[in-house]
């Protein structure tokens, strides 16, 4: 009996070991090739930067977008790489749609917070429509590192990493009981407990954004039947705080940079996530 | 004489108003048809007049004595200002068998007061087998599809239904599943047109209906039945068998969806044909930013014009960000053979020159193409707001090379931002261990931790229990070895100390090392070592013979107890 029971916590670890390692095999294994797709979007983007018409270029444009944006709506890699995002912004861009194009730069700086190359087009765009430009980094920012030059998706992966030291070293320590390993657990306990932390707060604490992606006004209530807030329209690719939604969806209460409060429809907007 | 005569005519004076204003209800009851078909509920009308204040009861209707369900039809006064009311009611009864009927008499309270009406007699009758007349009657029916049965979203084709017969014919079922159009949307009421054409009578059954959304719809079959009818002159009707039946095919109608091939960005569900798109500023040009423009958009074309949705204005190049349209889209108005539409803009920015061409394209379903035709861009003048206007102009922005909104055809500007990054397939996934699935670790490293914590601790069980064994093996021999031997007395210092150090009383570093001697004193310990001393005492004295069974026991308990 008590053999059984010791066996039992062997074969239960092993057993764990090797679904996980199938889980992960099967997830890639199970991808199925697009290249091509990819490849002919990138392409048309490229012809559409050497084409002499404005025809020609718009419906070179046009093509490359219609595809990003079909992969982006079957794969939807929020916790991506931001490339597929930065692309779709560039298209926006040289289409003119400018909204739509600051939306998606700042979805593709969310996943690549240390990429200058989506800051300088951002802030091109955010020129294009007479937008405040990006604010510069300021000294609480630059301490918080980990957490304004890290993605999410970044941050999540070092938590999984050090939490997988951790279990080993911890591990390790349990079954030889070597003092140094003391100090290797305390730096993964701290390391993880910091990214923790950060998760919690981008998780929990973090407002909600969204981008202005067509022009409106900002009502009091939930309808076009109540009044504005201000004259002033909220103008096409404002970044802004999204506080709640209304019970069926179509409006949105919001808090402007300007700390006003009011209501949106649905469709102006776009919410950046994660 | 005279008296006489003057006292008749007191009485007449008297009784014949009073004759006149003393109204008597009354309630006459009779089935509407004198003729009934058998196996047909039969229809009646009761009519009473009654003065207005004796309020008739609705529910007291009886025949016989069996309550009957009525239906107010009509009330009516005789004539204005007098108090005389008629109340029309209808009733629906089973007519009861073939032959000569009696409608019993009906009674009803009025004002509180029962009142009954005359029974009256109808006749009901079977259907008749004669032919017609006119000869063999006949009824037929088509089901037809007045225009393309292949279509596109928001073409439109009427559906039609054929009626043909050569005598009076009521019908007694209708199954016409195109009449409803199931997946269509309906354009307007049925039409019914009726005609003769010679000895046939035709009677056209139209609905228009406008096509949703891609599909093959079928409909039908689709039946019509009834029977040949002679109207006698009191109005009533002889029905005659066979029963008629007529009958049309199901019918399919295709709604292809449009094209994606060389579908412009610009289209939007126009189908038709259109020959001229422009646009006209109503307001003036010169605005300031957030000012409103009014843009006439004018569709020439043939067709149904008012289907023709209003091109976006948000999406088409140098609106979005430049111009804010109304959230509520224009209505158009259809003037002859162009649609106008008014539509508001206000400038965001002052740099805006020019309200942008605008590109309207068409699905052509004769063509089975897409044809685009622009408007010609509209110059304008745009001022700054007028709060900012007060205040001293500010610095111009950085130079960015203003775009202009060009043709089509006419050559493109340098451009101003960096290029695409190169996409691979892991770019269209998330990054592993990169969402929050990643946190997994905390429970299953928990887990996994606790596992092999609990692991350990079966494992130094395991040993403890092996160290148990080896004390229990000592104590076996040293019960099978010899009293008095030297054997005797090594196994039982041995198993006693073994014990200890199995049991965590001492460390087992001191076994092997150590005597008894060396025990401590208190404790589990110290008895054990007061033991062994007198087992040495009997043993160095001569006296080991005398060990016997009390030791032996004293040993096993105390063996046990640690």
């Amino acid at each position: 009996m008590k053999n059984i029971f010791g066996n039992a916590y062997g074969l239960t670890a092993i057993l764990s070991l090797a679904v996980f390692i199938g889980g992960i095999g099967y997830f890639y294994l199970a991808r199925y090739n697009e290249e091509a797709k990819l490849k002919g979007a990138i392409d048309l983007y490229k012809k559409g930067e050497i084409a002499v018409s404005v025809g020609e270029r718009e419906k070179a444009f046009n093509q490359s977008l219609s595809i990003l944006t079909a992969l982006e709506s079957v794969y939807r890699p929020e916790f991506g790489t931001g490339k597929l995002y930065y692309d779709i912004g560039n298209t926006y861009f040289q289409l003119g749609a400018y909204p739509w194009s600051i939306f998606y730069y700042y979805q593709a700086d969310r996943l690549m917070p240390r990429n200058d190359t989506v800051h300088h087009n951002l802030s091109i765009a955010l020129d294009k429509l007479h937008l405040p430009p990006l604010p510069e980094e300021d000294p609480v920012r630059a301490a918080l590192f980990f957490h304004s030059r890290l993605s999410l998706p970044e941050r999540l992966q070092l938590s999984a990493i050090f939490g997988i030291f951790l279990l080993f070293f911890s591990s390790l320590f349990l079954w030889t009981q070597a003092k140094v390993l003391k100090t290797v657990i305390a730096f993964c306990v701290l390391c993880a407990v910091i990214l923790l932390g950060s998760l919690f707060y981008s998780r929990y604490l973090s407002p909600v954004e969204g981008v202005m992606v067509k022009s409106s006004s900002l009502y009091r209530d939930a309808g076009e039947q109540y009044a504005k807030v201000t004259e002033k329209l909220l103008s096409g690719g404002m970044k802004i705080q999204v506080i709640s939604t209304s019970s069926d969806g179509l409006w949105i209460k919001v808090l402007t940079p300007d700390g006003l409060l009011g209501y949106v429809p649905q469709t102006s907007l776009r919410i950046l996530y994660p | 004489m005279v008296t006489a005569r003057l006292l008749l005519l007191i009485i007449g004076l008297v009784l014949i108003p009073g004759a006149v204003f003393c109204q008597d209800m009354k309630v006459n009851a009779s089935i509407d048809d004198s003729k009934v078909l058998a196996g047909r509920k039969a229809k009646g009308t009761i009519t009473i007049s009654h003065d207005e204040n004796d309020k008739v009861d609705i529910n007291s209707f009886r025949m016989g004595n069996v309550p009957l369900k009525v239906d107010l039809v009509q009330e009516t006064r005789v004539r204005p200002g007098n108090s005389l009311l008629i109340s029309i009611y209808s009733f629906v009864m089973d007519p009861g068998p073939k032959g000569l009927q009696l409608l019993p008499e009906i009674r009803v309270k009025v004002g509180g007061k029962e009142a009954l009406s005359a029974p009256s007699t109808y006749e009901v009758t079977e259907m008749g087998g004669e032919e017609t007349a006119k000869g063999k009657a006949f009824l037929g029916l088509e089901a037809v599809i007045d225009g393309p049965s292949v279509l596109y979203p928001t073409q439109r084709v009427r559906f039609l239904y054929r009626y043909t017969f050569n005598d009076n014919i009521e019908l007694t079922r209708e199954v016409l599943p195109m009449l409803e159009a199931p997946g269509f949307r309906k354009i307007g009421e049925k039409d019914i047109r009726s005609f003769d054409k010679g000895p046939i009578s035709i009677q056209e059954i139209t609905q228009e209906v406008e096509a949703i959304a891609p599909g093959v719809y079928s409909y039908g079959p689709s039946i019509i039945e009834g029977y040949v009818y002679r109207q006698d002159t009191v109005g009533g009707r002889e029905y005659f068998k066979p029963k008629l039946l007529g009958e049309a095919p199901a019918i399919s109608v295709t709604v292809l969806p449009f094209p994606a091939e060389g579908k412009p960005a610009s289209f939007n569900g126009a189908v038709g044909k259109f020959t001229a798109f422009s646009m006209k500023l109503l307001s003036p040009a010169s605005v300031r930013v957030g000012d409103q423009l009014s843009l006439q958009i004018d569709i020439t074309g043939s067709g149904h014009l008012e289907n023709v949705p209003l091109p976006s204005l948000c999406c088409q190049p140098g609106y979005s960000g430049i111009f804010s349209v109304s959230d509520l889209p224009p209505a158009g108005v259809v003037k002859g053979s162009t649609l106008s539409f008014v539509a508001q803009l206000r400038p965001l920015t002052d740099a805006v020159k020019a309200i942008p061409s605008l590109e309207f394209s068409w699905f052509d379903p004769d063509a089975k193409t897409y044809k685009r035709l622009q408007s010609e861009p509209i110059p304008i003048q745009v001022k700054a707001a007028a709060s900012e206007a007060l205040a001293p102009p500010p610095s111009p922005p950085p130079a960015a090379p203003q775009r202009e909104q060009p043709s089509f055809s006419s050559k493109t500007q340098a451009i101003e931002i960096e290029g695409v990054m190169q996409l691979s397939m892991s770019d269209l996934y998330d990054l592993p261990l990169g969402n929050w699935w990643a946190l997994l670790w905390i429970p299953f490293g928990t887990a996994a931790f606790l596992l092999q914590v609990g692991w350990k601790k079966l494992l130094s069980e395991e040993k403890q229990e092996e160290k148990a064994i080896k004390s229990e093996e000592i104590y076996s021999q040293w019960r099978e070895s010899q009293l008095d031997s030297a054997e005797f007395y090594r196994l039982i210092q041995q198993m006693f100390l073994m014990r200890l150090a199995e049991r965590g009383v001492i460390g087992e570093e001191k076994l092997g090392k150590t005597s008894f001697q060396s025990l401590p004193k208190d404790g589990i310990a110290g008895e054990v070592r007061n033991f062994l001393n007198r087992v040495d005492e009997m043993r160095y004295s001569g006296r080991g013979g005398s060990l016997g069974q009390e030791i032996l026991d004293e040993a096993e308990q105390l063996f046990y107890r640690i």
